[in-house]
């Protein structure tokens, strides 16, 4: 009986931890942690999340709280955190940063190399209705800035609000909330 | 009373047949398992059973709803509805209200409650309750985070917040960590009884609207709120139902130490039981005794009468319980880093043992003829828990620091005992006013639970020390030294106040001399030969080890303890 009791409880530790990432990971889809995104900031009409995370990249951290959120990547050749996309209500109105053309429909770009070279850091702002992603790069010294800004853009996009908002109504009667009073 | 005493011989023994069913053995009916006579049976009472289950019932329940990756659409609906009927019931004032009963779960309400309670702990000395109470703490609080991310229940959907919020909803780790830290505050902090159960109540009603104002403001769904409490609670109750058993460890703010049990009914009916069955004696009543003078067990007085007569006698018994043995054991350890092996203190593995140990020193010394109490063996209340070992009672006996005469012919007599010790090879560890009974101009050493066989010849100066500075608190050095001198070669006693530093000396000797005022140890060394003092401290690679580990282990602790537990982020 206790050996019994001792698989089931071990079972249920090894499925929890394996919910348990799959919680911290904003892949684009309903899921936990891009619906928990869309509560956080209740105005964004887009989420970001991770259309396909490339070879050698690998989650590192979430976080969503009432008006923000923010999750990591960390990159074999870029380094631990290598990005950090944080979703808010708005961005800064002036940062120095330069407008970019936008790969991802329904935003504007803005752009900023904060060190250019080893360790190479940059910021690029997102801008849509109701909302602001902004990626923030930080590579180790010596890493393929290219290439992995590349992988990066091919990486990160964004879902819409709608989308969730539809797939929940279907799925338990409730959308997500409107604004807050 | 011992076994022979009882022991019929095998003509005065009953045929079994004529023998009551009930007392032909003890065990009819029952196995004879390797465990012992009595098994130990889990304390928990029923409110500590019912919140096992609701715990137990919570997980069983996570397992089930939540084996799909979100909750069951029953319970998604019940909460929906409730959450739909608290949200149309708002208004601007009650938002307000609920806002200000929300911060019962705010991260500062949380560290107050639990640092403030901490501190007391460290404060009043009560370290189990202290360990239990951070660990049921971080227990909690990992157990809350982690099935929050493996669950990954978002925020009520359709529902506008009027209140922040951080991470996944389920459990409610607001309301699970004010739970486990109002309760376990409450069984840590307050005596049993009446004004525990106040705060009992207290604790109910905080949670309760706690979790109430988290649904009204739409930032957790009510079976968060209620799944939280549960495991809050049921942590706090079972961990101190467990570990720090109100009978065995209570909670109490009157000065006295803590080593010492209640006699409640339950405990007075076990020893009523043990003594009948195992010594044929009938307890008539049961009293503290000597509390202040004893810190390693809970010294009584007890009164019997024979089963078989009418006779009274009044017998001495020391309590001890698994709480002594595990004080036995950090002592030693504190002493072994402090100081080093200062002799041979082997730790006991069981409380039969330590209790074994009293009772065979006190037979070797009742058989080397030094004054001291007449061992009458020991009793099992509970196997390998509680026993009490039972000794005559010294009628009329003084301690040698109460209104005990000490004359010259108590002083020979007290450093007489030292040398009947000596000459028989005994050391009795523990010399002090409490333990030095005077009657009728005569002295008797009680208290022989540190006596050691064969000790070193330090360990016998240490002896002679401490009982010349009992004595000499009741008269004079020059007295003593005198008297000591016609007993002792002058080099010996010079010998034992070289050996004498603090640790040599028992605290109630320190305390009395620190009262006392007067220099007695340097007046010693003044008549005796001058000697270089004797090293205390001793070194060796396991106490090195010891100590390395134990303040590793502590840093450790420490650590976690204090990132979880000040975390600012999160309660």
């Amino acid at each position: 009986m206790r050996k019994l009791l001792c698989l089931v409880l071990i079972c249920s530790a090894l499925s929890a931890c394996t919910a348990t990432r799959e919680n911290e990971h904003p892949v684009c889809d309903v899921r936990s942690p891009t619906i928990l995104m869309a509560e956080a900031v209740k105005t964004a009409t887009l989420i970001p999340c991770v259309r396909s995370l490339q070879i050698g990249w690998s989650f590192s951290g979430f976080d969503a709280q009432d008006g923000r959120a923010i999750f990591t990547l960390s990159s074999e050749a870029g380094g631990r955190d290598a990005l950090s996309v944080e979703l808010t209500r708005g961005c800064p109105a002036q940062d120095g940063s330069d407008v970019a053309h936008s790969d991802e429909p329904g935003t504007s770009l803005r752009t900023r190399i904060i060190s250019p070279r080893d360790p190479y850091e940059a910021r690029w702002r997102y801008t849509f209705e109701g909302g602001c992603a902004t990626y923030d790069l930080a590579f180790v010294r010596g890493a393929p800035v290219d290439r992995l800004q590349q992988e990066i853009a091919g990486s990160i996009s964004f879902i819409p609000r709608s989308q969730i908002d539809q797939e929940l109504e279907a799925r338990s009667d409730r959308p997500l909330d409107a604004v807050s009073p | 009373m011992t076994t022979q005493e009882r022991a019929p011989d095998a003509s005065s023994r009953k045929p079994l047949g004529e023998v009551a069913e009930e007392e032909r053995f003890l065990f009819i009916g029952r196995r004879r398992r390797p465990l012992g006579s009595r098994r130990y049976r889990l304390r928990l009472r029923p409110s500590g059973w019912l919140w096992l289950g609701l715990g137990a019932g919570v997980i069983a329940l996570w397992i089930w709803l939540f084996a799909s990756g979100r909750p069951a659409p029953f319970i998604e609906r019940f909460d929906g509805a409730i959450l739909d009927w608290a949200s149309r019931l708002r208004t601007p004032p009650g938002i307000t209200i609920a806002r200000a009963l929300a911060l019962l779960g705010s991260v500062w309400t949380v560290l107050v409650l639990r640092w403030g309670t901490i501190l007391v702990l460290a404060v009043t000395e009560r370290l189990r309750h202290l360990v239990t109470f951070v660990s049921t703490l971080l227990v909690v609080r990992l157990i809350a985070l982690w099935v929050s991310e493996a669950v990954g229940r978002p925020r009520p959907l359709g529902i506008a917040y009027a209140y922040g919020w951080q991470g996944y909803d389920h459990p409610s780790r607001q309301v699970a960590a004010l739970a486990v830290a109002a309760v376990g505050a409450s069984f840590a902090l307050v005596p049993r009884g009446r004004w525990r159960r106040v705060a009992f109540v207290a604790s109910g009603v905080a949670i309760a609207l706690l979790g109430l104002a988290r649904v009204y403001l739409g930032v957790d769904h009510p079976t968060d709120g209620l799944f939280g409490a549960v495991i809050g609670v049921s942590w706090a109750v079972v961990a101190f139902r467990l570990f720090c058993p109100s009978a065995v460890f209570p909670v109490t703010y009157h000065r006295g130490r803590s080593a010492h049990l209640e006699i409640d009914d339950a405990r007075e009916e076990r020893l009523r039981t043990a003594l009948d069955e195992q010594t044929g004696l009938q307890l008539v009543s049961v009293e503290p005794f000597g509390e202040e003078s004893s810190g390693g067990s809970t010294p009584l007085r007890l009164r019997v009468r024979r089963t078989d007569g009418e006779r009274e006698e009044e017998l001495f018994s020391k309590l001890y319980a698994r709480s002594h043995l595990r004080a036995d054991r950090w002592y030693k350890l504190g002493r072994l880093i402090r100081y080093g092996a200062l002799e041979d203190e082997v730790t006991f593995n069981s409380v039969r043992q330590l209790v074994e140990y009293e009772d065979y020193a006190l037979r070797v010394v009742h058989d080397a003829d030094v004054p001291s109490v007449r061992p009458r063996g020991f009793i099992e209340l509970e196997a390998e828990h509680e026993y009490a070992i039972l000794m005559t009672f010294l009628r009329n006996a003084e301690e040698a620091d109460e209104d005990a005469p000490i004359d010259e012919g108590v002083i020979d007599s007290g450093l007489d005992v030292v040398r009947a010790m000596w000459e028989q090879g005994i050391a009795h560890r523990d010399i002090k006013p409490g333990n030095v009974l005077v009657r009728d101009g005569k002295v008797y050493l009680i208290d022989v639970s540190f006596a050691q066989m064969r000790p070193s010849p330090w360990r016998q100066v240490v002896d002679l020390a401490n009982m010349m500075l009992v004595l000499a608190l009741g008269t004079d050095a020059e007295t003593v030294y005198a008297r000591a001198s016609r007993i002792f070669e002058p080099d010996e006693i010079g010998e034992a106040f070289a050996a004498t530093r603090g640790i040599t000396m028992p605290r109630q000797l320190r305390e009395k001399l620190a009262e006392d005022g007067r220099d007695l140890v340097g007046a010693f060394r003044g008549l005796a030969p001058s000697k270089d003092p004797i090293a205390t401290q001793r070194w060796s690679l396991r106490r090195i080890a010891l100590t390395v580990r134990t303040a590793a282990i502590a840093v450790g602790l420490t650590a976690l303890g204090v990132a979880n537990l000040a975390n600012l982020k999160s309660p």
